[in-house]
């Protein structure tokens, strides 16, 4: 393909991309080499110290900055002129997408993401640059490093033939791609973008990827902040900004996670907002790492203890992002999850970053672990500090288990070349046959032993050696007053709901007692101690949160089972068998609990059809108690044989506050091949003799044989006269029985050469066919064959789930966030007020 | 001994039960010839579809089961049925993980995963009109 002078092509911009990538490139190694000189060149950190590696740093990671915004520019400007001689606007957008979705299908890919990533690396950078006064240079240090690592993901330079380091968005289309198409100079005109997946073209697809970078993204800075006080044998002073910026952090990386929970339960067909799956997995748990520094950070700054653990949560936190972007990124889940990506040649290039950021910590860490200062004297059971510890320690057991199942595909990948070393059978371990199960069963001791935790060290005190006297006794009739409410609350609840394991009642409890012993906390705060307003909301969401999965999840039960009615026993909440039912268009189907649906109608807007359920309750006595109409819809794409194809289903919810109804349809035409439909026409001909003026039945109609046509058929398509032909014509008046609805037929039989022929007709409206098969002049009767074809049936099949207390999960998530983010504000402020007296 | 030392000692021993519990409810994958030896249990067996052999889900009689056909990683090939409706782009999957059990000469799933070939793999490139597979 060499030689061919191609027409239409923009090869500028890919040649301009492909030099910003190599500018952004060598500016993250300048500023790296900038920010690291100037941190060992400056003794004692101070934002006044006179450097020029300062001024070189800075210019070099504006550089890098801008010329990642202009990568991301390029590639829309690509995107939205379709510039399709560029695999990834060929992979990503088409004709028909609309605008809207740009932005969707820019962060679709591999690359798109990463860029996305860089992108709110470059702003922190930014940032920070700006507010970290004299910890600029160390903490620079460490993001210039990072992006030099993610700019190699979209390096896409060839070593050699084989060896490709990174992926870059720039590469053409007849160059990933090996067709005969390309032979033609103008390719370009016959060619159409794949556009983006169907699932992924909605909203959430363009607010949830933004946030959960920034999350991933924003883990960073802690972590960098940790580095620098090690870096620097600073090992308190980091924690301040590292604390406000963990907080950040924190309440944008759940943001981003809820984000994707709301967005598989509202928008996807999944039935459900968390499934255990290793791609979710793989963001949740530096998350419960991050939370668990935050904590050990706080306990820090206010006693010295957990120094330590604080630097390693923060610079676990991020190992862990870099980890499940491993996960994630390498194709190494491949089977045990829904939505990984697959293979792009990126594996080898994580598995070095990884390696990189994992030894390196380590190496910092062990160099100057004997430096960082711990209080001689342990924390006293006594203390508050001594229970957040064991909290934290509790959240990075959390992490360690779902991480351990997670990396079963690691594990294996790890074993074999072991094995195969000593010469054993390679191993091929699988996930447990019910990971939902699985992980529940191990994290409800986890959410138990936080709401105990977080109940009654709200009580404790910092730095207190002991508790007697009047401290004791207060201490025991807040919390024995909260316990005794908190299994009060609990039976109230959990008798009526019918649930009976009883790890849902002690999880509930559990759950009620933070939410009460944080209650007290928020009337002190508003009597004056503000600084814990923001822990008791977190943890009052965490105890809401608690409550509402046990009841979303125990609870749920789709309206079509006859056994669907969980007895709330231990097991797989997410069991998902004969969810499904049958609805004919117009009729009405029976459901569990009182409820029935109506399949009323369907109509198509663009390349949906949106389908009418009206849902009607009744009680006992057969009283209408409630109705409602939902309207899910599939996407469709319209095959140039004019048949349809399914390509998503999304679901229409209808919330009340207590619980959901989540709907979903799926219509007859989404099972079925066309193709395959007219082979499989299995309605067989019968043969019925009648005379003229006699009326026969088929299934589906009836027919009246009024006579013949004696003179000579005009010729059409399936009969032509010929000379010594002998045709008959018979008229016949077809009835539906259903719609009364008539139609008169002409049928031509005809003797040529001594053999007898006939033409078939066939009523499309109607679903019959006829023909005259041979005439029985003795009897004076005619031998008709009919068929009814098999009428199209026009059905849907619904899945409707019942949610209860899923509003609880939201408003409980939603609080822990909120918590968060109050604190970092709280946080900001007091910073301010501290700067300004000074 | 010191309170961190004891709550240390009790952080590994807690730690070593848990991973003893994954590993005892982590599973191997098996295969068909597996699955039938030891009807008894649960198996997760990795495979392909057979596109030649008939794909069954008809909602009008059951809308919660279809059936098809799999070969295993061994080439054994079997007939399944799934507990569940057919999942989208069924015929496009690359790969099958099933949980289940034989029951009756049949291997009944209740689980299916797919694996489905990304887009940037064996796509075609779509013309006007015309579709042109590209022959990597």
């Amino acid at each position: 393909m060499e030689g061919i002078a191609y027409i239409g092509e923009h090869l500028w911009i890919g040649q301009l991309g492909q030099l910003l990538i190599f500018l952004a490139f060598s500016t993250a190694i300048l500023a790296t080499i900038s920010f690291v000189a100037g941190t060992n060149a400056t003794p004692v950190l101070s934002d006044k110290a006179p450097t020029n590696w300062r001024k070189i740093g800075r210019l070099a990671f504006l550089t890098h900055g801008l010329s990642i915004i202009s990568i991301i520019g390029l590639i829309f400007f690509m995107m939205i002129n379709k510039y399709y001689e560029y695999e990834y606007v060929w992979a990503h957008v088409s004709n028909s997408l609309p605008f809207r979705y740009v932005f969707s299908a820019f962060w679709e890919g591999q690359e798109g993401s990463f860029l996305l990533w860089m992108f709110w690396n470059c702003i922190l950078g930014f940032a920070l640059m700006t507010t970290a006064k004299k910890w600029e240079m160390p903490v620079m240090a460490v993001f210039s490093f990072i992006q030099v690592f993610f700019v190699f993901f979209i390096l896409g330079l060839y070593v050699g033939d084989d060896v490709r380091i990174g992926a870059s968005p720039f590469m053409l289309l007849r160059n990933a791609h090996f067709a005969p198409i390309f032979n033609t100079p103008n390719y370009l005109t016959q060619i159409e973008g794949t556009g983006l997946n169907p699932l992924l073209q909605n909203y959430w697809m363009t607010i949830h990827p933004p946030t959960l970078f920034l999350g991933f993204a924003s883990t960073l800075v802690p972590c960098a902040f940790a580095v620098a006080g090690l870096w620097k044998k600073e090992h308190r002073a980091w924690m301040q900004p590292a604390l406000k910026w963990g907080l950040f952090s924190g309440a944008i990386l759940g943001t981003g996670i809820l984000m994707g929970g709301v967005w598989a339960y509202e928008a996807l067909s999944f039935g459900g907002y968390w499934a255990w799956d290793p791609v979710e997995n793989a963001s949740l748990v530096p998350w419960i790492t991050l939370v668990a520094g935050i904590h050990t950070t706080l306990v820090a700054r206010s006693t010295g203890y957990s120094i330590k653990s604080s630097y390693i949560f923060y610079i676990l936190t991020f190992f862990l992002i870099v980890y499940s972007t491993f996960l994630t990124r390498s194709g190494i889940l491949g089977e045990t999850s829904v939505h990984a990506f697959t293979e792009m040649g990126l594996e080898w290039q994580l598995v070095i970053f990884l390696g990189v950021i994992g030894l390196g910590s380590i190496g910092l860490y062990w160099f100057r672990s004997r430096d960082i200062p711990a209080p001689e004297r342990e924390e006293s059971v006594y203390s508050k500090e001594f229970w957040m510890f064991v909290g934290s320690l509790v959240m990075l057991f959390s992490a360690g288990l779902i991480t351990a199942t997670t990396s079963i595909p690691v594990w294996n990948a790890l074993l074999n070349p072991i094995y195969e070393l000593f010469g054993k059978t390679r191993v091929n371990i699988a996930p447990p046959e019910d990971v939902v199960a699985h992980h529940n069963n191990f994290q409800l001791w986890i959410g138990v032993l936080v709401a105990i935790l977080s109940g009654f060290s709200q009580f404790m005190l910092y730095k207190k050696d002991e508790m007697t006297g009047e401290r004791l006794k207060q201490f025991l009739i807040s919390v024995g007053s909260c316990f005794v409410l908190a299994i009060i609350g609990m039976y109230a609840i959990m008798k009526p709901s019918g649930i009976q394991a009883w790890q849902y009642w002690l999880l509930v409890g559990t759950g009620i007692f933070t939410i009460l012993t944080n209650l007290i906390h928020l009337f002190k705060a508003f009597s004056g101690n503000v600084k814990v307003s923001s822990s008791a909301i977190a943890h009052i969401g965490f105890g809401l949160m608690l409550i509402g999965v046990v009841f979303s999840g125990a609870l749920k039960y789709p309206l079509f089972d006859e056994f669907g009615q969980i007895e709330g026993i231990l097991g797989d909440l997410n069991k998902q068998t004969s969810k499904n039912t049958l609805v004919p268009i117009g009729q009405t189907v029976a459901l569990n609990d009182g409820f029935s649906v109506t399949y009323t109608k369907n109509w198509t807007e663009g390349n949906a059809q949106i389908f009418e359920l009206s849902f009607l309750r009744k009680d006992k006595e057969g009283n209408i108690i409630d109705r409602f109409v939902t309207n899910p819809n599939v996407l469709l794409d319209s095959l140039p044989n004019g048949s349809l194809k399914f390509s998503a289903a999304n679901p229409d919810t209808k919330h009340y506050l207590h619980r959901d109804v989540f709907t979903l349809a799926v219509p007859n035409w989404a099972f079925l091949d066309p193709v395959e439909e007219a082979k499989n026409d299995t309605s067989k001909w019968m043969a019925k003799h009648v005379a003229v003026g006699d009326t026969f039945y088929t299934r589906q109609n009836y027919i009246v044989y009024k006579g013949n046509e004696s003179t000579v058929p005009e010729d059409s398509d399936n009969y032509t006269y010929q000379q010594g032909d002998v045709p008959v014509t018979a008229i016949l008046e077809v009835f539906s029985l259903s719609s009364g609805a008539s139609e008169t037929i002409r049928t031509i039989y005809y003797i040529r050469d001594r053999q007898q022929f006939n033409v078939p007709v066939t009523v499309e409206k109607l679903g019959l066919s006829v023909r005259l098969l041979t005439m029985m002049p003795e009897e004076g009767k005619m031998v008709f064959e009919v068929k009814d074809k098999t009428p199209k049936s026009n059905y849907v099949v619904v899945q409707a789930i019942i949610f209860p207390g899923i509003n609880l999960v939201w408003l409980g998530c939603i609080m822990m966030m909120g918590g968060l983010f109050i604190s970092m504000l709280q946080r900001m402020a007091q910073k301010r007020k501290q700067q300004a007296t000074e | 001994m010191k309170k961190t030392q004891i709550l240390g000692l009790i952080a590994i021993a807690i730690a070593i039960a848990a991973l003893i519990a994954i590993a005892g409810d982590a599973s191997t994958y098996t295969d068909f010839a597996t699955s039938i030896e030891q009807s008894n249990s649960n198996h997760q067996i990795v495979g392909t579809l057979r596109a030649d052999q008939p794909i069954v889900y008809n909602p009008e009689e059951d809308a919660n089961s279809f059936s098809f056909y799999m070969k295993d990683k061994k080439g054994m090939t079997q007939k399944v049925v799934c507990l569940q409706e057919k999942p989208q782009d069924f015929e496009r999957s690359e790969e099958i993980v099933l949980t289940g059990k034989m029951q009756d000469g049949v291997f009944v799933a209740h689980h299916i995963q797919l694996k489905c070939p990304s887009k940037y793999q064996d796509e075609a490139i779509k013309t006007k009109g015309v579709s042109i597979v590209s022959n990597e």
